[in-house]
């Protein structure tokens, strides 16, 4: 009997998400509707945009990476309930990490530059994370509202790097100077922006489905997101774990500004991220807290970024802003549809226990209860 | 008294998920008298209660107050009724004054008071019934016995015809549950209807009118308290009376150094002071150790000391000789202590993790669970199954849910998880609570397997025949401190009452 | 510097203070009663555009800040909706509800309202005779628009409110001790939803006297993290009434600071310190005074009655 809710449950998973993103399309069409353009030309030039061809693809999977790591990132810190809701702080320190080493290390040779400059970002977004982290397992402050103020903090601190001692004289945006030739990433498949980092991106999906799923690391994370107290009594240390998944979820997302610089931009540039890590919390909902989700739900929201920056090229009066609602409403959506599914399988068991009060259980019958199971008990 | 029952219950059915809580129970509560209703933990006395309070909805069955059918929806509903109910965990707000939350009480009611209007009727309150509470104090502040003293004056303040108390002696010592029969007594020669929630037939014969008990959910009879007597309940609670368990030989390890040594323990209480205070024992190879204590005395920080789930504030534990201290549940587990915590939602599994990542949680780390730190599924399924079956634990497959297991398996789950390492220490709180009689006696024999086998046992309870039936000797904890030690093969259930009381030793 | 200089400092930290004070202010009651609302800055945008856009239609300020409400409410909903009814995580609903509130205001910026029209009216100052006359201080506390003066007239109503009254025992119990709160007769869903809308209002009212008070536009994600400063106003406020305002007027304060040193040309201090200032003193009292800090018990945690 269990085994088939909880594929029921890992059905709702899947099937929510699918359920959720499609009504999304449909109430942004909707809207365009309203507001006078015809939603087929709309997504017909989003599709093209972001899947029509090689170079449309290219654009989607480039947008997708910041997205994607960050989220995994989040994912992770979430299976042990911790909110790391500031990637996009550690991210915009990651990216000025890696910028710093590969303005100043110009002579370390390509592959140990890249490496270099790649590492100091990742080391730097999880610098980011480790003070929420360290504050929540020592002090017990919620990692919630440290993680944020961090972002603002992150934001200011690469702005004034790029308005002060980075500025140059003459340019019309604060950025950086381009990184050497020999810190970028290259292009894997010519014609398009394909870079490494997508390889990159790939591997730390496996990686991040490896610590989560198949990991000691992962089931100690998965008993202190399900229940931090009983996770300590039974040996599980729980404020260093708190601390490690909050640094490891902060090099994710450094990581991804360092990939950003490299790979995209050659140089640090001001506001780069119009809030990838804040979509990433959106992203690791969607995927669910799944590697392989989250993937999908990258991509997802890469492709509506790409899509809706061809919207604007194609200039027939829909604004690419309708890539952020459409976003907003698949969550919101899947918000709902989770909150429905978890109201009905309590009416159900609670149907089901007043059968069973009307006969008993033949004795030796297993009495357990239907319970929905999330991938990693979070609450979401 | 009138011929109208002040309240009616009649046929009220709850069920929950894997239980039913209330089965077609029919009941009335008559103006000017104290009702008790007895039964074992699990009864199904606080969802009754729950439900004529408003808390949750009966799915069958009618609630008829004054002769007419009371729609109680919700907790608002109830109070409109001049019912009262004072749960067995407060619903006090901490972070406000006794006065506020009287206030707040009040809200919406004909009585209605302002925010500085509550001192002084809660003054004048305290006052009239002779109850000792400062208005002005943060229930945060407060002792135990002071916060059910401010939940009274609530009922009070709002004049609560029908009032429900669940458990009220369980957080007081003997002298306190005294007063509070003093004050019982007195509302009810008001008129005030009362309905006593309790799973001790002693304090439930002294003061109450008539007593009504439940088992299993069912009413089983209700009697006038003045024919009822100590065996006639203890059947009616239990079914047929419990065989008197034959007193364990105690094993012959006793005169071998001893496995567990603690000195002057003390231990920090959450807000301020200190829940334990130089608490000293030994325990030997073989040995159970009862600790006894009216709840909330210090006996699970103490557990949870001795657990390093908790750092103390001073003092010495040894487990054969090695010291042990700090906060470190770890190195604790390895020098062969294990916890069965007193709390085990809170503290005792991960309900959102299948059984078997729950027994393989506190070795995950070790061969052949994991290489590296790849974990090895084969093999932890294995473990699991192996334990499922030593521990007959109901369960149809290792992946299913933890939290989706009844009370007295997740019981087993956790002693499977504790015990099947050999321990040479084991430290059990409340093992028992809530659980049936079945599992009751599976725990307990598990417990006494491991004292043969030459565990020291350091076993709490609040259950007095429980420790006497089981333990070698009994300390009591009064205020944290140690009140007195005996031997339970010569204490008397009335002599460790008088300790825990706060008594000196005799 | 001279006391030309501080007078305009006040000024302007005066008027900045005041968004930022309703947002806060409908925060803290929201707080008190367990919801927290990371998406405060997407309610100030709807509040901003709403206002923008009813003003343009109607020609009227008043009009035009009904709608600021409105738009603040219509965000409270949909975050009440998720958490309320639906039990979804505060945390991410408040994230994603950012999310959508700047893609729609954006979205309805550039189909319904258009970008390059001219200026709705705006809300004019209100000069109190003799007293704005005060030199130094006169213009800045008798010389705002009604809007801003109705603001700090709030502090007191508010605290009043969450400490003297019956209504404000309510909320903290809710925020507190939801499930006693329930069993003392308190509606805590109700409760909280009805926290939740004046947090609505109050927060869309902040966005629309951004919007209505000088410059009558609305421009893309024109809060740029204003919600977010008044976040943290009550974190940094400890959740109290004066507290909050107290942390409202120096964020202010540090952006008057900034912004006029910034048109003085002033650079020996770097103008992004100051700006990440609000967000570093929170950081820094949730770091070190988190033993006095103690936010409601039940804050962000969903509460479901049987």
């Amino acid at each position: 009997m269990n085994w088939q809710l909880r594929t029921r449950a890992a059905g709702l998973n899947v099937v929510i998400p699918l359920v959720a993103v499609a009504l999304a399309l449909v109430s942004v069409a909707l809207l365009l509707v309203v507001a006078g353009s015809n939603p087929f030309d709309a997504y017909r030039d989003m599709w093209n945009a972001a899947l029509g061809d090689r170079f449309a693809l290219s654009t989607t999977v480039t947008k997708t990476m910041p997205r994607l790591l960050a989220a995994l990132g989040i994912a992770l810190a979430l299976r042990a309930g911790l909110w790391n809701i500031g990637a996009e702080g550690q991210l915009y320190i990651g990216a000025l990490a890696t910028t710093a080493v590969a303005l100043h290390l110009p002579d370390l040779g390509t592959p140990l530059l890249i490496a270099t400059s790649l590492g100091a970002g990742t080391l730097a977004g999880a610098g980011w994370a480790l003070i929420p982290g360290v504050l929540r397992a020592k002090r017990g402050v919620s990692e919630v509202i440290t993680s944020l103020m961090l972002v603002y903090i992150g934001i200011q601190l690469t702005n004034y790097v790029l308005e002060g001692p980075w500025s140059e004289p003459g340019s019309t945006f604060p950025s950086s100077p381009y990184v050497p030739t020999g810190a970028s990433l290259p292009i894997i498949v010519s014609g398009t922006l394909l870079n490494a980092g997508a390889l990159v991106g790939l591997a730390l999906v496996v990686l991040a489905w490896f610590l989560m799923s198949r990991s000691t690391f992962g089931l100690r994370l998965n008993a202190i997101g399900g229940n931090e107290r009983a996770a300590g009594v039974a040996g599980v240390r729980v404020p260093l774990l708190i601390v490690l998944a909050m640094t490891a979820s902060g090099a994710f997302a450094g990581l991804a500004g360092g990939l950003e610089v490299l790979g995209v931009r050659g140089r640090l540039v001001e506001g780069f991220s119009p809030g990838y890590g804040f979509e990433a919390i959106a992203i690791a909902l969607l995927g669910r807290l799944n590697a392989f989700g989250i993937l999908g739900a990258a991509l997802l929201f890469g492709a509506l970024d790409a899509g809706s920056a061809g919207l604007q090229t194609a200039a027939q009066g829909v604004p690419a802003s309708i890539s952020q609602v459409a976003e907003g409403l698949a969550v919101t959506y899947v918000l709902i549809g989770l909150g429905l599914a978890s109201i009905l399988q309590r009416r159900r068991s609670a149907r089901a226990a007043l059968k069973e009060a009307t006969h008993q259980p033949a004795a030796g019958e297993p009495d357990v209860l239907p319970v929905m199971p999330t991938e990693s008990g979070r609450e979401l | 008294m009138s011929s109208v029952p002040l309240v009616r219950l009649e046929g009220v059915t709850k069920a929950y998920p894997g239980v039913v809580a209330n089965d077609d129970v029919t009941l009335e509560l008559r103006a000017g008298e104290i009702h008790a209703l007895l039964g074992e933990n699990g009864a199904g006395k606080t969802t009754l209660m729950g439900t004529l309070y408003g808390l949750h909805r009966p799915d069958a069955g009618s609630i008829i107050v004054d002769g007419r059918e009371a729609g109680i929806h919700s907790p608002r509903d109830a109070l409109a009724l001049g019912i009262g109910y004072v749960q067995q965990h407060f619903s006090l707000i901490p972070t406000l004054t006794v006065a506020e939350n009287v206030v707040l009480a009040l809200r919406g009611s004909d009585s209605k008071l302002s925010v500085r209007g509550g001192n002084a009727r809660v003054r004048e309150l305290a006052a009239t019934y002779e109850l000792d509470v400062d208005p002005t104090a943060r229930v945060e502040d407060l002792s135990v016995g002071q916060q059910q003293r401010a939940e009274l004056l609530k009922a009070l303040a709002r004049e609560t015809r029908i009032l429900l108390l669940d458990e009220p002696s369980a957080v007081l010592t003997p002298q306190e549950s005294e007063g509070l029969g003093v004050v019982l007594r007195r509302l009810a020669e008001n008129g005030v209807g009362i309905f006593l929630v309790s799973h001790k037939f002693s304090e439930v014969l002294g003061i109450s009118d008539r007593i009504s008990v439940l088992r299993r959910g069912r009413l089983v009879g209700t009697l006038d308290a003045a024919s009822a007597s100590r065996a006639t309940l203890a059947e009616m609670m239990v079914g047929e009376l419990r065989a008197v368990e034959a007193r364990p030989v105690p094993a012959a390890h006793h005169d071998a150094s001893p496995r567990l040594e603690v000195s002057d323990l003390w231990v920090a209480a959450e807000r301020g002071g200190f829940a334990v205070k130089g608490v000293g024992f030994t325990v030997n190879p073989g040995e159970v150790l009862g600790v006894a204590g009216v709840e909330g005395n210090g006996q699970v920080e103490l557990t949870e000391a001795l657990a390093g789930v908790r750092r103390p504030a001073g003092g010495t534990i040894r487990v054969d000789g090695q010291p042990l201290g700090g906060r470190s549940p770890r190195r604790t587990r390895r020098l062969g202590i294990t916890h069965i915590p007193a709390d085990r939602h809170q503290s005792g599994l991960v309900a959102s993790m299948s059984v078997e990542d729950n027994l393989v949680l506190p070795v995950a780390d070790q061969s052949p669970y994991s290489v590296g730190r790849v974990l090895r599924r084969g093999a932890i399924r294995k473990l699991a199954r192996r334990l499922i079956s030593e521990f007959d634990i109901r369960v149809p497959g290792s992946g299913v849910l933890a939290g989706a297991l009844s009370g007295g398996n997740q019981q087993k789950l956790i002693l499977a998880r504790e015990l099947s390492r050999r321990p040479s220490v084991i430290i059990a709180c409340y093992p028992t609570r809530g659980l049936d009689f079945g599992a009751t006696e599976a725990v307990q024999q598990a417990i006494l397997d491991h004292r043969d086998e030459g565990a020291a046992i350091v076993y709490v309870s609040v259950d007095l025949d429980e420790l006497l039936s089981l333990s070698d000797r009994i300390i009591v904890l009064h205020h944290g401190a140690l009140q007195g030690e005996v031997s339970a093969a010569v204490a008397t259930p009335e002599q460790l009452g008088l300790l825990m009381g706060g008594a000196a030793a005799a | 510097m001279n006391s030309h200089f501080f007078a305009q400092l006040l000024v302007a930290t005066v008027a900045l203070a005041a968004p930022l004070l309703l947002a806060a202010l409908g925060e803290l009651i929201s707080e008190t009663a367990g919801v927290i609302n990371i998406e405060l800055e997407g309610m100030m945008l709807c509040g901003a555009f709403a206002a923008v856009w009813a003003a343009r239609g109607s020609g009227s300020v008043a009009v035009g800040f009904l709608a600021a409400a409105g738009g603040g409410v219509f965000l409270a909903a949909i975050h009440g909706a998720l958490c309320l009814v639906f039990r979804a995580n505060q945390v991410v609903s408040g994230i994603v509800l950012n999310i959508f509130a700047l893609g729609l205001t954006s979205f309805l910026l550039a189909t319904a309202l258009g970008p390059t029209t001219s200026p709705v009216a705006t809300l004019n100052a209100v000069h109190v005779p003799v007293l704005a006359d005060i030199p130094g201080i006169g213009k800045a506390f008798f010389d705002q628009n009604v809007v801003v003066y109705a603001a700090y007239l709030l502090i007191p109503c508010i605290w009043f409110l969450l400490n003297r009254s019956p209504i404000g025992l309510a909320l903290k119990a809710a925020g507190e001790r939801p499930a006693a709160a329930e069993s003392l007769g308190v509606r805590v869903t109700l409760t909280r939803a009805l926290a939740l809308g004046a947090c609505g209002v109050l927060a869309g009212a902040g966005g629309g006297l951004l919007a209505l008070a000088a410059i009558g536009f609305f421009t893309e994600n024109m809060t740029a993290g204003r919600g977010f400063i008044a976040l943290a106003a009550v974190i940094f406020g400890r959740w109290r009434t004066f507290g909050t305002a107290a942390a409202v007027v120096l964020f202010a304060l540090a952006d008057a600071f900034q912004i006029r040193l910034q048109a003085l040309g002033i650079v020996h201090i770097a103008p992004q310190f100051l700006v990440m200032l609000p967000y570093l003193v929170t950081l820094v009292a949730l770091a070190g005074l988190m033993r006095r800090m103690r936010p409601p018990s039940a804050l962000g945690v969903n509460y479901v009655s049987s």
